[in-house]
This record gives structure tokens, sequence and C-alpha cells, in this order.
């Protein structure tokens, strides 16, 4: 058996004074081989990040590593002093980390910061660096490295930013790569190029790879081996199969359960009284002209939609195809450039917004973030009842109201006296539902509204949407760039790329029979889609 | 982590009980900053109203023949009753014989009002006009570009056009420093406005049909209270300065009325034969603008939540 990249032995970080527990991490033993990918994946606080950074050295200074040792090709990294760690850091680990803008230099050349791992580490004079720096960047595909050595980092799409990173981290060869959710900012069809281009990069130097992520699908697509960790422990680790199929802990069991399938399930279409349809409707960015900055980009353009009482429409696509725009000129919370909005009989699209208000209760939306959905300096009662006191109740019944919502969705009706803080991700989710189901709206639109939950969490909040759609006979546009979410509650589908709608149809059919180069593209490029999770047996991939 | 963090779940504990505003208010209280300068600026504010309890005499009574006379220089003088009374000049004694220590301590009064009056309608005036620059779109344009114009003018500058429009006095000085200040605000208001219209539970309150001006008190008007009250000490400490400066210019308040500035004033022509009189009001215009910067210093420390977490 050959020596172990890394080896972690009874890890445990203690946190400060007056946290929720008294360690971050506790009893973390794992090893990385060469050559080998360790997912470590966990729900957000599980301890990932600590982990890793306990590894390189770079805990925050309220941290303390109290116990256990982290074994870097049988050096210990945890007693190593600063400057015995600097030494290491690019020549034995390296690090990319989630947000590729912020983690390079904006004002420096991606070329120098790639020689700058070389100038510090190497006696190679600038010629010899430069020279490096543009192997390197050949190496993880970058297209023209003898040009883009000298370019900025802005003048880089996320994918190519994320690629200079990884250059960055394996310009030296170390024998271990540290990746901190490194695809969780990109676009799925540039998440799969990354993971496709770490796992190269692994295969043909041998490097040893740590990989953190919460996503279940990317852990299927690269992982030799997982780690499953809960509160700052592991709760079981083993190889990809065993855990991802046949998990054997209940924790695990139940996430691999909360993993949303591939696969949509044939639903019968639903024939109900159109909610809302749009017509040709168009929204343009910029201006030209006088006071005009002389660009226009066109976010959405001739998309013509409806959505009927229950039935739930999807809207996918990447970054900046033009899903939320359209959802929020439907919301008018911005303005249409042309076209029409059709809501319930009246044309809503050109309306004043002082004409607006007296339909605003027909059309509610829940927001990404949970954490920035409610305002902070209100109890949740003052943020639920604003809608419907606007609507003419009075406290008492919107009240009333409120509480019997809260139970609906799950929550105590005392949480109203309570303020947004003392609330988890998953629970504000829920009371920012209820607040959507105050004023009795017949839209709701979902605008990548389990996004940003764990993947537990998002399964409940998930099958809650399900469930109050059918109850109140909601025509629901559920925004999302997730297609396993997708699959999972929407009956309809839209894709959408810059701007325009390429493909619509029934949800089954899009991802059995997909009619469109980008809709095919969108479907191949989702990680894990051959694993049917926790389901015993690998299918064929 | 850049991922959304999960927040500890809903305890029992009283610090979570507690609405965000206390919180603040405690980890407010619990900075050195805010406290040392808080209480200093205290100290002077209570030096200005408890005036005439501090053995000082009345700052405008001239006696011919005790001018510039050192600090501590003891000195007999008749009162209005025609009654020998011992008196000791203990800041000295200015050009025309009056108790620089009286003149010092009486001027604090000027000094705070022209402060707090400067800061609370320079305020008042900009949240007004930020609040309408940043939500509608319409007039931003309009009374940006007037503010720009208004800060192109050097403040001093602008107040002496001020000054000069109306008769030199306490008011004509409070408004040239407010129109000076006012454009800061604007600017400050217009940014925290622009940032928070941008986020989902103000956008949530749009879809819930809340009317603007309903909408601007109730979620977007308490963001601005925190950078107002920071602003809002440095304002005091700059208008301090600036009433100093014009009533030493001599285009301020009328040389009778005690002001720190007025009193250095008076002091310039003898300054390298009797340097007290321009020395204590000095020191103490000095401290006074120091205290109110440093609690200004911690509230933004412990307010801005880009600080927030250092501390």
């Amino acid at each position: 058996m050959t020596e172990n990249v890394l080896e972690v032995k009874n890890l445990a970080v203690e946190l400060p004074h007056g946290s929720d527990r008294q360690h971050a991490v506790q009893d973390i033993s794992f090893t990385v081989g060469p050559g080998e990918i360790v997912c470590v994946v966990g729900e957000s606080g599980s301890g990932k990040s600590v982990t890793a950074q306990a590894v390189m050295g770079l805990l925050p200074r309220e941290l303390k590593a109290v116990q256990g040792e982290t074994l870097l090709e049988g050096e210990d990294t945890l007693q190593a002093p600063a400057n015995r760690l600097r030494a290491l850091r690019g020549t034995k680990m390296a690090m990319i980390f989630q947000e590729p803008m912020t983690a390079l230099n904006p004002v420096a050349r991606v070329g120098d910061q790639i020689a700058e791992m070389l100038e510090i580490h190497t006696t190679h004079n600038a010629a010899e660096r430069r020279k490096r720096a543009i192997d390197i960047m050949r190496s993880v595909h970058l297209p023209e490295p003898e040009r883009m050595v000298d370019s900025y980092p802005h003048q880089l799409s996320g994918g190519q930013r994320q690629r200079i990173m990884i250059a960055c981290a394996l310009v030296l060869d170390p024998a271990l790569l540290i990746a901190d959710e490194p695809t969780t900012a990109l676009d799925v069809t540039t998440q799969a190029q990354i993971l496709t281009l770490v796992k190269e990069m692994q295969e043909r130097r041998g490097t040893g790879v740590l990989f953190i992520t919460h996503d279940f699908g990317v852990v299927a697509e690269i992982a030799d081996k997982v780690v499953v960790m809960q509160h700052g422990r592991i709760v079981e680790q083993g190889t990809r199969d065993q855990i991802l199929l046949n998990p054997q802990m209940d924790y695990s069991k139940m996430l691999m359960a909360s993993v949303p399938s591939m696969h949509p399930p044939e639903r019968t279409p639903v024939e109900g009284e159109t909610a809302v349809q749009t017509t040709q409707l168009v929204k343009r960015y910029g201006s030209k002209g006088w006071f005009g900055n002389g660009r226009e980009v066109l976010a959405a353009s001739d998309v013509n939609l409806h959505v009927a009482r229950g039935e739930t429409l999807g809207i996918v696509g990447e970054s900046g195809s033009g899903k939320s725009t359209v959802a929020r000129c439907i919301a008018r919370l911005i303005d249409p450039t042309s076209g029409e909005i059709n809501l319930h009989g009246t044309d809503i699209a050109t309306m004043s917004q002082g004409q607006l208000r007296p339909h605003r209760d027909k059309v509610q939306i829940v927001f990404q973030d949970p954490y920035r959905s409610l305002n902070p300096r209100r109890t949740v009662g003052q943020s639920m009842v604003e809608a419907p006191m606007n609507f003419g109740q009075t406290l008492d019944e919107a009240m009333a109201n409120a509480g019997e919502l809260m139970q609906t969705v799950g929550l105590s009706a005392d949480a109203l006296d309570r303020y947004p803080h003392q609330f988890s991700g998953g629970q504000r989710q829920r009371i920012c539902i209820a607040r959507a189901l105050m004023v009795n709206p017949e839209l709701l639109i979902a605008d990548e509204a389990v996004s940003a939950l764990d993947v537990s969490v998002q399964a409940q909040v998930l099958e809650l949407l399900d469930d109050i759609r059918d109850r109140y006979n909601l025509a629901m546009l559920f925004i999302t760039h997730d297609l396993r979410v997708a699959a999972q509650i929407c009956d309809r589908l839209i894709v959408m790329q810059k701007g325009v709608v390429v493909e619509q149809g029934p949800t089954h059919r899009v991802y059995t029979d997909p009619q469109h180069d980008y809709t095919r593209l969108l479907l191949d490029a989702a990680p894990g889609q051959g694993v049917q999770f926790g389901a015993g047996l690998a299918e064929t991939a | 982590m850049s991922t959304v963090t999960e927040q500890s779940p809903p305890s029992a504990t009283s610090s979570a009980a507690q609405s965000p505003a206390r919180q603040t208010l405690r980890r407010m209280l619990g900075n050195t900053s805010v406290r040392v300068g808080g209480t200093i600026a205290l100290l002077i504010v209570l030096m200005g109203i408890f005036a005439p309890f501090l053995g000082t005499r009345d700052p405008s009574d001239i006696s011919p023949k005790n001018r510039n006379k050192v600090p501590g220089y003891e000195a007999t003088i008749r009162d209005y009753d025609g009654n020998k009374i011992p008196v000791v000049y203990r800041m000295g004694s200015d050009t025309l014989g009056r108790d620089v220590y009286s003149r010092v301590v009486y001027g604090a009064r000027t000094s705070l009002i022209v402060g707090a009056t400067v800061a609370v309608l320079a305020i008042a005036v900009g949240l007004g006009l930020g609040l309408v620059a940043g939500y509608f779109r319409l007039m931003d344009g309009i009374i940006m570009r007037v503010m720009d114009g208004m800060m192109a003018i050097p403040a001093i500058l602008l107040a002496i056009a001020v000054v000069s429009l109306f008769s030199a006095g306490l008011t004509s000085v409070i408004v040239a420093i407010v129109v000076a200040e006012v454009p800061r605000v604007v600017r400050l208001v217009r940014s925290v406005v622009l940032s928070i219209r941008e986020e989902p539970y103000v956008e949530a309150a749009i879809t819930a049909g809340t009317p603007a001006p309903l909408l601007l008190l109730r979620h977007v008007l308490p963001n601005t209270v925190a950078p107002l009250i920071v602003q809002g000490t440095f304002i005091v400490a700059s208008a301090i300065i600036v009433e100093a400066i014009l009533s030493f210019l001599g285009i301020g308040i009328p040389p009778e009325v005690p002001t720190w500035g007025n009193i250095m004033a008076e002091g310039r022509e003898v300054f390298q034969l009797f340097p007290h009189n321009i020395l204590y009001p000095g020191a103490v215009l000095a401290l006074t603008v120091l205290s109110v910067n440093m609690l200004g210093d911690g509230l933004r420390d412990t307010l801005d939540p880009r600080f927030a977490k250092r501390v």
C-alpha cells in the first residue's frame, strides 16, 4: 500500500465560548490517498470547511485545533510553524475556492498571479515563469494561453477564472488539492467542464483531492471515497457506491432520500382556468440615445407562457438566461419593455404602480435568500400581516389568519411574536411561503425558492410547495437552475437561453425526449444523473 | 464560508429573544470609544448647561483695569451694587478684561447649540431628499446634480456667502453650515436606499401592495438610522469647528457673544504675549471635537454591519 497523502487523525476544533456547540468538528479521521478524490459532504454548519481550513492551517483566529493531527505526507500541519506552512502551501497542498472572482486579485494579470506561485517557491527567472504559466494554462484547457496570460480576471468568464484558480493551485504539482465548493457558483454546463478538468488533473498528476461539496450530483460524478458529516462529526465514510447507493446510517439514508431524482414522473396535464398569460413579453435593459450608455441587453424576448390554476410551470436555464426577469416582470417588480401580461382578464403590463396596487394580491412571490426576505427589524407577525392589512383586513383578522397559516406551513403560531433571526433558513422560507399565502393569491412565483437550502430542508420545502399548490388551487411559476428540483415539482417546463424560450413542454417529455440542442446540453451536464441515490444498486450511467 | 450559513436554532436564551435594536444597544455600550468619547462629550454638555454654577461670572463683564492678565491672577472688582468682591482669573483675562474661564465655559453653549442644531437640521433635510432621490428614479438625477453642484463649492466659502447674504448671527451661521452639510447626508442616505431597495423584503412589500411612503417609512428608513447616527456625530464635530472658524474670521456670531471662535479671535493680536487667550478655548474645542469623533468612531464600529463582525 502506498503512503497516504493526507491522514487526518482525531481532529477536534474548538468553537469560542457561547457558541451553540463546543466543537466545530470533533473526532474527524479520514485519509486521502494519492490520486484519490475524497468528497466531504454535509449540510451547512456541518464543519466541512473548518476541516479543510485546519488542514491548510487557515483556521480563523477564533477557532483552535485542540486535538488530533493532520498529516500531510507524514508531516503534521497543525504543529507546523507559520513559515513552514507557507512553504508547504502551494508546493505540497493547494486550495481552490468557491468564488473565482473574489479569489483572484482583480487588478493583477492572471499570468502574473500564476507566476507569483513560482516566484515565491522556485528560483525560475521571469521568462521561465511566464513559460510555465502558459504551459499550465494550456493544460487546464484555456483557449489561446499566450494571449490570455496577460488578461485581467474581469475579462474572463466564471469558468475560465475557475480554471485559472486550478492552474494556480496545480502549477507546483502539490500532492494534495483541497477544493472548497469549487463549482457551486458556476452554471451547470461550466460545472461539468470543471469537474472533468479536476478529474483529469488528478488522474494525470496523481494528486490527492479533498473535495468539499453539498451537491450530491457532484459527489456521484467524481468521488472515489465519500465522508458524510453532520454537526461536526463524521457520520459515515466509505466508497462512493457504498455511501450513495447503500448508506448504513439513518442520517446518510435520509440525505440520500432527499436528493431529488433526475427522472420526472409522468404527470397528467392540469386543465384549470388560466391564471396568468404573457404575450410577446419583452424586457430590454440599458438604453441607446442621448442619456443611455449605448448598450442594450435583451433580457427576455417574446416570451409567451401561461399557467393554469393547480399547475406548476417551471422555468429553467443558466444564469443570465432571463428566467428571473420573466418572473419579476410578471410580479411587476420591473417594468416590461413591451408585451402583455394578462392576469384574470386584465393586462397589467403597462399599469402604473398606483393602478397596479389593487391587483397586487393576485401574484405573490417567494425569493431565493431566506435570510434577506424578511425585514430583520420586524417580528414575523408584523411581516405577515402587512399585505392583508393593505387590502383592508383588520389587525386581529390578519393575525388570526397568520396563526392558522403558520400551522399550515408546519410552524407554531407563537412564532409570530419572534424575530426572523431566531429561525433557521428552512423555517424562514416556510414563513415566506405563509406570508405569500396571506392574501389568497392566484399565482405564486417561487424564484429559486429552494436553491439556498440544504438538501434535506429543500425536500421538505418542495413537499410543502406541492402541498399548498393543491390545497389552494394555486398556479405556480417555479424558477430554478436545478434540473433535479425542476424534475421533482414541475408539471410543465420552459427552457430559456439568453432571454429566449428554446423549448417548452410537459416535464417528462422534455427530460426524456429533449428537442432543442441546448436542452440536451443542459441535461447532459447535470452531474450524477445515472445514480439513484440510496436506491441500493447503481444504474448504468 | 460563502454558502448561506445556518444560524443557531431558536433557543430560549435571553439574548436571542431580544429585538435586534436592543442587542445593538448593548453592543454599543460595551465599546471603549463610545464610553470614553461619550463620557467626555457628556461632561462638556453638562458644562454648558450648568455654566452659571461653575464659579463663572458674567462672560461679557469688562474690566479695563484687569486687561490681559495671566491665568491665576487675583483681583478685586466691584459688582453692580458697588460691593468689592475678590475674583480669580483662572484662565486669565482678555484685551477687555473679561474672564476667559467664564467665556470658555459659556462658549460651550453656543458651540453645542450650533453643533446639535446643524446635525438635526442637516439630517432632517438630507434624509428627506436622500429617500426621494434613492427611491424615485425620476428625482434622482435632478436632486443629485444639485447636490454635486453644492459639493463643488468649499464649505467655508459657501458659509461665508450665506452669512454675508443675511445679517451675522446664530441663525445665519447655523443655516450656512447646514447648507454645506446637507449634500453629504443626501449622498449617504441615497446610497443606503439604493442598496436596501434591492433587498427581497422590500420587494416583498412592493408585491404586498404597500404604498411607497409607507414602504419607505417601514422598511427603508430604519436602515438609515444607524449610518445617520454615526454621520450625525461627525456633523456635530465639523459644525463646531466651522462655527469656530467663522467666528474667528469675524463673520460668524457677533463678537460680544462668548464662543470659542470669538475668544480665539479676540486673543489673536496678543497671542505672542498672552497665549492663554487662544490656548484654553482651543484646547476645549479640540477636546470636544475629539470626544465627539471618538463617539462617532465607536458608534460606527458597532452599528455598521461591515465593522460589526470584528467587534
